[in-house]
This record gives structure tokens, C-alpha cells and sequence, in this order.
């Protein structure tokens, strides 16, 4: 079989998964603006409500409402119709999603029969989980926990959905290994994380809108914060390559005394960005793809790590939540594959909210997304220059250490290595900001029924249909992942370089620098709104 | 300008397009191999230069992996008669 899918700058746009993050992110997103004329085509988007087996006289939590179809609450045109929904929107959405998702495994050559069903297999078992993770007693806080009728609640949020789902999979992926492999057709978790990331351009642009709904002043400083965010997180990844790099290189050369071309594969694979880093630099400088192949293997399971520990280190070790984006700049320096690194931040998300709303009483409540979105943020910088970074690696490398006759390096090669996804997460975003600043008059009060309508969209779209993505991600990296990997002999120092690298010198380095770059900035608190 | 698709097969590079085959442990026995082939069946003259272009083939990657990076490199040589 041959895949030139790369040969042209547009050959893999039907092919390939990057793209097909695009297709499904922007797809659904244009679907949602068809509610400024009045349709609302997205409200079917389920979500899951805490729950309990007995809900007490007058409370909340009742089994037959844990799911309902977003536009019961948010839709403009339709609500009477979504509210008839209730738990077949479970139904609908995996309807929807399903012809949608297969639309790309077909195009992408996929084997449909496997994926079909291991996409099927998924969906259930996340909505399952989605379910058992949403009982107040692991969802609700102690603000909340009463109208549930308990006198005691974990205080996780929509995080402990996210921890189920992980659990889930590595259970799987560990100890069912004849069911992960069938599973694997549609265990891609790099796919759904990276259409989740659009959605996530959605949920920044609608920041501002959402907020200016509470206060014109609101909305203006979400929108100022965004902007912040998008500079300090270039700034932050621009340092971070300069200092991480080398710092892996030199380790792996010196103290392990690892050949340059698998130093190098493995300096990008531990300080930039996992995999594709890995995979980018070891074709950049010509490498066996044997040793990207083996580097990638250990950032996968690496990253599944961090993306255990590092959560409830920053929310309860340091920073707390003094200095949120901080912790979430961090998580997007540290955590090397675009799945763990988002699904971290989401999870740090739903901790910190609820830390914060916790502690203080309900008198500080933050906004979901904006610390995600501080995590995802340096990770789509450092993802955007890994192409940059691997075509000036293949200049030193064909024409200076190796050098050959003749050869030239296509720049091309920037084009090819630059993630696609990125577009749609940018699209959305500044498309949703054109509509606040534009006919949403930057939030101003004759602006508000169009504004309502945008929303009626949005909402369905940056909140189900992100939150499913996210989910799916989590149970697919607990699929994929497996941990026996690691024990495998041929590793051998390079995983004691990993450990030593990430832990010693790649988390504190990254911590320093998000502090340097991100220190003192402020979510915005919207309670009492 | 010739097109070639490239893998490595776990012991050697090889480049082809269907109709010709190379094969060498090291891209640089490879290119000389191709620039060879391309000097005789174009008969370059003195100082007449053609390119090739060598497009990785994605297949041999392991589709895991594909999903998080779905380029591994394209090169160009230069052939000089």
C-alpha cells in the first residue's frame, strides 16, 4: 500500500486526521450559526445533570433527567422540542456523531466494519462512565450537595467523569488486551482531543459573549484575557524551546551518552512535543523511522503519567488556585502529547473550579474552559513551531553534520509538519470574535438578542460536543495505553532519560517559565452574576 | 524530474515509483544509485541538472502513530550531469 498523502500541500486534506478534526470542529460549528436565522440544528448535543438513586422532596438529581439535550436549556427557536429529549438525545447524538465520524474513517481508508463497531463500543461505554462520574456524590460540592439530599460529596465536578473514563480504559488496555486491539480502529484519542481543540476555539470565542451576557465589562475583560493568553503562550513556548532542547540533547548525549540521531529524536520527544516532535525531528534528520517509532512509545505512556499526577499536584500542591494559568501554562509545557496535555487541563479545569468555588464559599466561581484553554494554548504554539523547528534541524543536518551532495530540504516541509487542526481551533475563535466586536457591538445591551442567538449555538457545540470529545479522548488513551511498554528491554536508558529529563528538568523549567509569562493573571469571577 | 516514494524496510532505504527500484543501507549509497540511473536513462549532458523528488510513504508508519503525526519527511536531490 502506499500513502503519499503529502505529496502535494493539499493531497491529505480527505486523508488524513488532522484535517478531519477540522472538517468535524468547523462542521458543526457553521451548524450552530444557523441559529442567528432562527434554526436550531445543534440543540440535539446531550449533556450529562448530577444525580442521585433517590433525590430528596423538592431537590434535585432525578435519574430520568442525567442526560438532556442542550438546547432544552439554551436553544432560541426549539426548546419545547429538545426538552421532549431527555435521555434520547444519548441517542441522537450518537446518531449524528456516528455518520459524521464514519464519513471520516471511510475517507481516511479505515477498516469500517472495526470501526463502526469499536467507535459504537466507545460511545456507550463513555456516556456510561459520563453517567456513573455525574452522581453528586462524586460530582457535587459541598455548596451543592444538599440539594441532592447528601451530607458529603467528592467535589470533583466533571472531573471525576474524566478520571472514570481513564480508569476505564487502562483497565482495557492493560489487562484486556484482545478487547483494546478490537477497539483500537477507534481508540484514536489524538483525533477526538484534536477536535475537541476546535470546539475549544469555539469556547474562547464565545467567552466574551457569555460573559457580556452578566456585564458588558465582563465580557470585554474575557475577551482581553483570551488575547493575553494567546501572546504570553507564544512568548512562554518561544523560551521554553530554547531552554528545553538543548537542556534533553545534552543530557542524553553526556550523562547517557545516547547517539546524536537518537539523542536528538529523544531530546524533541521529551521537550517539545511527544510524538510528532519525535517523529518530525527523526525524519528531519534522517533516522530509521524504527527510532521515532520506539520514542513515541514512551511518550504515550509518559504523558498518560503526567496526566495522572500533574492535575491534582497544581491544584492542591502548588500553585493551588493562586495562580491558575500559571498551573495551566505549565501542564501545556510539560505534558507531551496533545491528548494528555488538554484532557489535564480539562480535568485541572473542573478541580480548580471547584477548589476555588469550595473554599471561598460560592463567592469566587470562574468560568469553565479558561484554564483548558491556558493549557491548550502553549501546546498549540509549541505544536505550530514544530515545523519550523524541525525544517531548521534538517538544514543543520543535511547540509552541516551530514552532509550530501545534492540534497536540498523542500520548505514544503513546514507546510506538512504544521498541525491543521490549529486552523479550525483559530477559525473558530476569531470568527465568534468578529461576531462580538462586529454585530455583537462588543456586548452592548442593543446587541444582546443577537448575541442570544449566537449563544443558542455555541453552547451545544464548545459544551456537549467538547466535553463528549474530551471524554472519548480519555477513555482512548486509557485504551491505547499500555504500560508494560515501558518494562520492554529494548527501551532501555531512554526511559531513565524521560524520567529524568521530565521530572528534574522539563516540569520545573516549564513551571519557572509559565510563572515568568503568565504570573498575576486573573480569571474573571462571575459570581453573583 | 523523477518522483520516487521512499520507506525504510528495516535494514535498507528504498526508493521507487513502480517501474524502477533502489536500494542501500544508507541515503547516501541511495542517492547514488538514483543520480546514476538518472545520468544514464536522461542522458544528461555536462552541467545539465534534473531533480528528484522523494516522497515519504506514510503506509509503512504504524497507523498509531499516524494520528499524531502524519508527515515524515520529503527530500529532493539534485542530479548534476
Amino acid at each position: 500500500m502506499t500513502d503519499l498523502s503529502n505529496r502535494k500541500w493539499y493531497t491529505g486534506m480527505a486523508t488524513q486526521e488532522d484535517w478531519w478534526a477540522v472538517w468535524l470542529g468547523v462542521g458543526f460549528f457553521f451548524l450552530s450559526l444557523f441559529n442567528i436565522a432562527g434554526i436550531d440544528l445543534v440543540g440535539w448535543i446531550t449533556y450529562p445533570t448530577k444525580w442521585v438513586f433517590s433525590p430528596p422532596e423538592g431537590g434535585k438529581g432525578a435519574i430520568g433527567h442525567a442526560f438532556y439535550a442542550l438546547g432544552k436549556k439554551y436553544s432560541a427557536t426549539a426548546k419545547g422540542f429538545y426538552k421532549g429529549l431527555g435521555w434520547w438525545s444519548v441517542i441522537w447524538t450518537y446518531v449524528i456523531f456516528t455518520i459524521a465520524t464514519c464519513i471520516g474513517a471511510a475517507s481516511m481508508r479505515w477498516n469500517m466494519k472495526k470501526f463502526f463497531w469499536g467507535w459504537t463500543i466507545i460511545y456507550f461505554m463513555t456516556i456510561a462512565t459520563w453517567f456513573v462520574g455525574h452522581h453528586a456524590i462524586i460530582a457535587a460540592n459541598k455548596l451543592n450537595m444538599k440539594k441532592y439530599g447528601l451530607e458529603f460529596a467528592l467535589s470533583l465536578g466533571g472531573g471525576g467523569s474524566f478520571i472514570l473514563a481513564l480508569i476505564v480504559g487502562l483497565i482495557i488496555g492493560n489487562f484486556f488486551k484482545g478487547f483494546a486491539s478490537f477497539l483500537s480502529e477507534a481508540a484514536k484519542p489524538e483525533w477526538y482531543i484534536k477536535t475537541a481543540i476546535v470546539t475549544l476555539g469555539v469556547k474562547l470565542g464565545y467567552l466574551p459573549i457569555k460573559l457580556a451576557g452578566m456585564s458588558q465589562k465582563l465580557g470585554k475583560q474575557a475577551a482581553g484575557l483570551t488575547f493575553e493568553l494567546f501572546i504570553a503562550g507564544a512568548a512562554a513556548t518561544v523560551v521554553a524551546y530554547m531552554i528545553f532542547w538543548p537542556g534533553v540533547y545534552i543530557i542524553s548525549r553526556l550523562i547517557f551518552k545516547l547517539p546524536r540521531k537518537t539523542a536528538a529524536v529523544l531530546g524533541s520527544g521529551i521537550s517539545i512535543c511527544g510524538v510528532s516532535a519525535a517523529v518530525a525531528t527523526g525524519g528531519a534528520v534522517r533516522a530509521k523511522p524504527v527510532v521515532s517509532i520506539m520514542v513515541s512509545a514512551l511518550v504515550v505512556v509518559w504523558a498518560v503519567i503526567e496526566l495522572v499526577i500533574l492535575p491534582g499536584f497544581f491544584t492542591h500542591v502548588w500553585p493551588k488556585t493562586d495562580d491558575p494559568l500559571v498551573a495551566g501554562a505549565a501542564m501545556g509545557m510539560s505534558v507531551k502529547t496533545d491528548g494528555a496535555d488538554a484532557a489535564a487541563g480539562e480535568l485541572m479545569d473542573e478541580f480548580m473550579r471547584n477548589k476555588i468555588e469550595s473554599d471561598t464559599n460560592g463567592a469566587v466561581k470562574w468560568p469553565a474552559g479558561i484554564i483548558t484553554a491556558s493549557a491548550v494554548m502553549t501546546k498549540v504554539w509549541i505544536d505550530m513551531f514544530i515545523g519550523i523547528w524541525a525544517f531548521v534541524l534538517a538544514m543543520v543536518w543535511v547540509y552541516k553534520i551530514e552532509r550530501r551532495e545534492g540534497e536540498k530540504v523542500p520548505a514544503s516541509e513546514v507546510w506538512h509538519r504544521f498541525p491543521k487542526f490549529v486552523l479550525g481551533y483559530f477559525f473558530c475563535w476569531f470568527f465568534l470574535l468578529a461576531l462580538y466586536f462586529g454585530p455583537g457591538q462588543g456586548g452592548a445591551p442593543e446587541a444582546m438578542p443577537f448575541l442570544k442567538s449566537v449563544k443558542a449555538g455555541a453552547v451545544p457545540v464548545e459544551k456537549g460536543m467538547r466535553k463528549l470529545f474530551f471524554m472519548l479522548t480519555f477513555l482512548s488513551l486509557g485504551i491505547i495505553t499500555d504500560f508494560k511498554k515501558l518494562k520492554e528491554a529494548q527501551f532501555g536508558k531512554m526511559v531513565w532519560v524521560y524520567f529524568v529529563a521530565l521530572f528534574l528538568f522539563i516540569i520545573p523549567v516549564a513551571i519557572i517559565i509559565a510563572y515568568l509569562f503568565h504570573h498575576g493573571m486573573q480569571i474573571p469571577n462571575i459570581a453573583g452574576y | 524530474m523523477k518522483e520516487l516514494s521512499i520507506i525504510h524496510d528495516g535494514k535498507n532505504w528504498v526508493a521507487g515509483n513502480g517501474e524502477i527500484s533502489f536500494s542501500a543501507p544508507t541515503l547516501d549509497e541511495l542517492d547514488v544509485q538514483v543520480a546514476e540511473h538518472v545520468r544514464t536513462s536522461e542522458a544528461l549532458q555536462r552541467g545539465e541538472k534534473r531533480e528528484v523528488r522523494m516522497y515519504f510513504n506514510n503506509a509503512v508508519i504504524p497507523q498509531w502513530i499516524r494520528q499524531y503525526a502524519q508527515h515524515y519527511f520529503n527530500r529532493i536531490i539534485v542530479v548534476e550531469g
